[in-house]
């Protein structure tokens, strides 16, 4: 949408009349102060501060102006003096490095050699702009000026910024929102003027699905250009609108009412005296063997989809459900497309209507009181019901005409794993396992895709597996099952465990568990600033049996437990017993949901934690 | 005749997993003079699945000497009829570099957008240089899981402009026509190589023509790769320009102690290192020609050679000569050729002779010690440049008697297995090289980076610093405080401790079973002294006996011992450099083996009752 704006700017097709700038955010001139600051009283550790950042959108001139300070304090910070910008039309940048030498401050400005503009893809341009004689304790004036409102306006970089503030001038020829995303605060001064002070630099966590999501910042989606009656172009100023777009946009509505060349796989399935479920099978395996996913994520379809399906057998993700979307519908089988924006494109946010965060489409099934996903992008899914991992992002909307409907992504598949484990125990130390473990849900998604890194091959896997498993010796592994139209699994390992088996002056203590997913705690900081994002529900089962070697019985077990956290979010059961000469192992980890806020996370991680401790605690044999 | 027979009659034989097959491949250098050669490449390959759909992909680049004037795609269906032609424009160009970088490359893709398995592209390109001082090597078979059935190599010049050449596993027959040598390689039924060895391996393997160029000339600059000095020559020859230094600078020369040559060299490194910064612009012959010094102090930044002229500039106006050093950097780059003089380098370093030894500068780095060049230029064949005299020579190597990595923890250890740990390393030698990351990283990186040094189940690092305490000494040292819940494990009254509770030997080996490969790029010393507090009331019924390997790959010792109340554990690893496959590698894993069983041993404790 911002290159459609730069294009209609380009083309001169809108300017009002271009009065001066009669407002300029003061920047007043470098003081000594700044240039003998040696560090940064709110974080000792960073390595450059952004003094300020000051952003004005001129609202008559249409024209965005940027002034930024840079205060490097330390060697690893030297890197501030190289930035790169990307601005939605061409760029105007000044660049001045002030030092201190000799007590004065001398100024220097970049020449046109220190400021490039690099190609980063066909016509995408970024400017890079290297600031002269950038040392430690220099300050660094960038300013800049651009048509057009920015992209999006950072109150938080990876860096601590002192002090920013964003003026957006009202303007009666382009209406924008935006949509404010992080959990730093940022003060309101007015209708439109916003700012921080000593925001806290950026630190990226694991288990988020993008950082974008939590940086402190705002993102702008055009609303409207032009005034109503002349030249009047409109976006999205509320999702029933975008509804509205989609569905007459003839990539999107278009391909759901007409795609002739579905017409007769239709007409013959329709009539066949199966079931709904059947046909929605049928449908979905059809649509998948004639079109594979190219790896691209739109939200449209191409101009060139009937030749994408019936010769080139190739396409989009919108392609591909939105052909289901319509086959589906000439089959009586009500379907509609269901839009969202993937992981890591972002989060969608519901009061912040946007065309533009919107980066894919899955088909959805309403039918009687049958509902379901149906998404034909994954080759290794045979049957219908599961969206990608990439689009388990919150909540998509649906596209149905005068509705506004959205829908959680999930509906109800879990990471689903179950190990078996049976163990014998031989005379002279040794300890021998065979290992099943059946996969189902998102487990049997991911363990598809480990497989195809591993290039489907058994010896490469098997490598793989004991490289992150060292405690034990993986003797045999092998595929056992793959079922794509059931999405399940199994896989059969044969191990020796002789290393878990240790001789303490005649008494034997043995580790019965193996390649067991929580061995080791998956959150390793000890506290935590954005929410845990677990993309699914998990459910790993764990049985094992141990046959005892001759002339011993069990001595100690662990003693059975039950973990939970205080919400009941994540389960932990386990329970060991011992009869003649067998001991049972019976282990259930369940977490029900998959996202945890900030202030959960220390239980979550002591969970984790207990979990680990209770897995590794080994069991005590002594001789008869 | 017999070999087509073969391959229809035993196509079950499979060498490896085949996800795409180059039918016919054929390219001709044709070098009309030092500034026109023109390559064209025709190839046809099939692509069997959906899983050999990366093969399928053309990828070339591009830059001032570069260009690719026509470049088509053409794609089959399984019938042979053709359904689609792409062309340059259908693909995408590319130039991205990182935030200090400019540069005139650009990468040029054309990805074919058809998955109706098997289908075949053929690809016609044609690319022409107007300077150039390496050619790309030619190899048939790149790439894993990839067979050929042909591919020839057609190389036409005349006589005075014929390049050097290094056949692989091949063997070309040259003929006269028109005036000009033509020689054709070929090779025939290449079967598919599964990615089950390492890559470094594989390519050594491989049947390839390597050809360089014996004179060149890019832009206006005449040079030569007859010899290495020819080499060297060139080099200086464009970078010899007469130098301006600002007088501030001019002033701090002259005001140092002209007879203590160690402490100009090292005040002046660090002189540069406080004012300049890496930056790298290249564009056209500015990749082998530096930013004059003028520049290098008006901007306060530079590339390698700028830099590295900078410094060179400084230490003539002060008297001491010094020589530039050709490199193919990097923590674990493929080593120089040392017998076949070309282009094969991506950086530039200094040297400086001294009375008995040579002092070395990385004058990129704004952190590094003097004399310090790490793991970026050790132990390779690199280019002394001197005029007329240059050759290749092996560079610093830091030598498991250099490389220490010694560390004292402290272990107090409860009843129920949970500890508490207490580490403080010193790292010397390469391991040095760390604190670059610690210096400059951001902190999350550094938090993870920290993280992933500990393999226990579930720890939380309450504390960690690090300090190096001399500026010019490349040696730091870091601590640790850290609680590890479930160190040892509790079973009935006994307590189950690791018998070496540290750093495992592992990490410090790179290799693969699979690829059956085993690597120590660097020798390495490796001491723990460990110190466990045992809990209270706990004994260990028998400490383990001494252990003491002594072995062509390294020695190793381990001793546990009682100190009063406490356990005290010491190790000493050393690993001898060394990269070992096939039989070596076999004999590898013996010793690899001995250390893993030593190492997997556990302690018991005991609860006094």
């Amino acid at each position: 949408m911002m290159k459609l704006l730069a294009g209609i700017f380009c083309a001169g097709l809108l300017l009002p009349c271009a009065v001066l700038a009669q407002k300029r955010v003061s920047f007043e001139k470098v003081t000594l102060e700044e240039l003998q600051m040696s560090s940064y009283a709110n974080d000792s550790s960073a390595g450059a501060v952004i003094l300020m950042d000051l952003g004005y959108l001129n609202g008559n001139e249409l024209k965005f102006y940027r002034k930024m300070r840079i205060k490097i304090l330390t060697k690893a910070g030297l890197d501030w003096g190289n930035r790169s910008f990307n601005t939605p039309t061409k760029g105007d940048f000044r660049v001045v490095t002030h030092n201190l030498v000799d007590g004065k401050i001398v100024s220097e400005k970049a020449d046109s050699k220190s400021i490039h503009e690099e190609e980063v893809i066909e016509g995408i341009e970024i400017y890079k702009v290297f600031a002269p004689n950038v040392k430690v304790g220099s300050v660094v004036d960038i300013t800049y000026s651009h048509f057009g409102p920015p992209l999006e306006w950072r109150f938080q970089e990876r860096i601590p910024i002192a002090y920013s503030e964003l003026t957006l001038e009202d303007t009666d020829f382009l209406k924008f929102n935006k949509t404010h995303f992080g959990l730093q605060p940022i003060e309101t001064v007015s209708r439109n003027q916003w700012r921080s002070k000593n925001m806290p630099a950026f630190i990226t966590e694991p288990f988020i699905s993008t950082y974008a999501n939590y940086i402190t910042k705002f993102e702008f989606q055009l609303e409207s250009i032009g005034t109503p009656g002349r030249n009047y172009y409109e976006f999205s100023t509320t999702w029933r609108r975008v509804v509205d777009i989609l569905l007459d946009h003839p990539r999107f509505g278009g391909v759901i009412k007409g795609s002739a060349f579905l017409n007769d796989f239709a007409k013959e399935t329709k009539v066949k005296s199966i079931s709904v479920k059947e046909k929605i099978q049928a449908a979905y395996t059809y649509v998948q063997s004639n079109m594979k996913w190219n790896g691209r994520n739109t939200i449209l379809a191409t101009a060139g989809l009937r030749n994408n399906f019936l010769v080139d057998h190739s396409g989009s993700s919108a392609e591909i459900n939105l052909v289901l979307v319509c086959l589906l519908n000439k089959m009586d089988i009500t379907a509609y497309p269901v839009v969202l924006s993937t992981r890591e494109n972002g989060f969608l946010v519901p009061f912040s209507p946007t065309i533009d965060k919107l980066d894919y489409v899955v088909c959805m099934v309403q039918h009687e009181d049958l509902t379901m996903f149906v998404d034909a992008t994954m080759p290794d899914v045979g049957a219908p019901g599961m969206v990608p991992v990439r689009c388990l992002n919150g909540n998509g909307l649906m596209i149905k005409k005068d509705n506004e409907q959205w829908f959680g992504l999930n509906k109800g598949y879990n990471d689903v794993k179950k190990q078996f484990i049976s163990i014998t125990m031989e005379k002279g130390g040794v300890a021998r396992g065979k290992l099943t473990q059946d996969y189902a849900g998102y487990g049997y998604i991911n363990w598809t895709e480990e497989l195809k890194a591993s290039n489907n091959d058994a010896d490469i896997i098997k490598n793989k597996l004991q490289k992150e498993n060292q405690d034990i010796k993986i003797e045999k592994y092998e595929i056992a099952k793959r079922d794509a139209n059931t999405s399940t699994g199994k896989e059969v390992l044969e191990l020796d465990m002789s290393g878990q088996l240790i001789d303490a002056g005649g008494d034997l203590i043995f580790t019965p568990f193996a390649m067991h997913d929580y061995l080791s705690n998956p959150l390793k900081s000890e506290t935590r600033k954005y929410p845990v994002d677990l993309t699914y529900p998990r459910d790993l089962q764990t049985t094992i049996v141990i046959q005892l070697p001759k002339e011993y019985a069990v001595k100690t077990l662990p003693e059975g437990t039950k973990l939970s956290t205080p919400d009941g979010g994540a389960t932990f059961t386990y329970l060991a017993s011992a009869s003649g000469s067998t001991v049972q192992f019976r282990v259930v980890l369940k977490i029900t949901k998959h996202i945890w806020t900030e202030s959960e996370y220390a239980d979550l991680r002591m969970f984790f934690g207990e979990v680990s401790k209770k897995i590794s605690a080994p069991i005590e044999l002594a001789k008869t | 005749m017999t070999k087509i027979l073969l391959l229809i009659l035993l196509p079950s034989l499979a060498f490896g997993q085949e996800l795409a097959r180059v039918l016919s491949h054929q390219t001709t250098f044709t070098i009309r003079s030092k500034e026109d050669v023109k390559i064209e490449e025709t190839y046809r390959i099939r692509i069997n699945s959906e899983k050999g759909r990366m093969y399928g992909t053309y990828q070339d680049y591009t830059d001032q000497f570069r260009k690719i004037t026509d470049v088509t795609v053409d794609i089959f269906d399984a019938s042979g009829k053709k359904v689609k032609r792409l062309k340059r424009g259908d693909g995408l160009e590319i130039g991205f570099n990182p935030s200090y970088e400019i540069n005139d490359g650009k990468i040029l893709i054309i990805r074919p957008d058809y998955q109706n398995y098997p289908f075949e592209v053929e690809v016609n390109s044609t690319i022409v240089l107007n300077g150039y001082n390496h050619l790309d090597p030619w190899i048939p078979r790149p790439m894993f899981n990839m067979a050929v059935d042909q591919s020839k190599l057609v190389l036409i010049r005349p006589k005075e402009l014929d390049p050097r050449l290094r056949e692989v596993g091949v063997k070309g027959t040259t003929i006269t026509e028109k005036g000009m040598l033509k020689t054709t390689y070929e090779v025939t039924a290449l079967p598919a190589i599964e990615r089950k060895l390492r890559y470094r391996d594989f390519y050594d393997e491989q049947p390839k023509v390597l050809m360089s160029p014996v004179t060149f000339k890019l832009d206006n600059s005449e040079g030569s790769t007859s010899t290495w000095a020819a080499f060297g020559d060139w080099f200086l020859s464009l970078n010899s320009a007469p130098y301006k230094l600002d007088p501030k600078t001019m002033e701090l020369i002259q005001s140092m102690d002209k007879a203590d040559k160690a402490m100009i060299i090292r005040r002046l490194y660090e002189y540069m290192q406080d004012k300049t910064r890496y930056v790298s612009i290249q564009l056209g012959i500015g990749g082998f020609q530096s930013l004059p010094t003028e520049d290098v102090e008006k901007y306060g930044y530079g590339d390698c050679k700028a830099l590295t002229t900078y410094m060179k500039n400084m230490l003539d106006f002060a008297g001491i000569p010094s020589n530039y050093i050709l490199v193919r950097a990097g923590n674990d780059a493929a080593d120089v050729m040392a017998d076949f003089p070309s282009n094969q380098f991506n950086h530039v370093y200094l040297g400086i002779p001294m009375a008995r030894d040579t002092m070395y500068l990385e004058c990129t780095s704004q952190i590094s010690p003097t004399n310090f060049t790490g793991t970026f230029t050790d132990d390779r064949n690199v280019l002394w440049i001197d005029k007329g005299k240059s050759d290749i020579m092996r560079s610093r190597v830091y030598n498991h008697r250099q490389n220490i990595k010694s560390t004292k923890s402290e272990i107090k250890l409860e009843p129920d297995g949970d500890a508490n740990l207490s580490l403080d390393v010193t790292n010397e030698g390469t391991f040095f090289d760390e604190i670059m990351i610690y210096k400059s990283a951001p902190g999350d990186y550094v938090t993870e980076y920290n993280q992933r040094k500990f393999d226990y189940g579930n720890f939380t690092i309450k504390n960690f610093s690090y300090k190096q305490d001399d500026r010019n000494e490349a040696t730091f040292k870091i601590s640790y405080n850290l609680d590890a819940t479930g160190l040892a494990k509790a079973a009935g009254t006994r307590l189950v401790l690791p018998g070496v509770p540290a750093t495992p030997f592992k990490k410090f080996i790179d290799g693969d079973d699979l690829m059956r490969y085993a690597s120590v790029r660097r020798g390495a010393t490796v001491e723990d002294e460990i110190v466990v507090q045992m809990p209270q009331n706990y004994w260990i019924y028998s400490l383990p006996e001494k252990e003491t390997i002594d072995s062509p790959f390294g020695t190793y010792s381990l001793s546990s011992e009682f100190d009063g109340d406490k356990l005290v554990i010491k190790r000493k690893l050393v690993l001898y450099k060394g990269d070992y496959t096939q039989k070596a590698f076999d004999d590898f894993k013996v010793f690899y083996q001995k250390l893993e069983r030593i190492e997997s041993r556990k302690l018991v404790l005991n609860a006094k009752t």
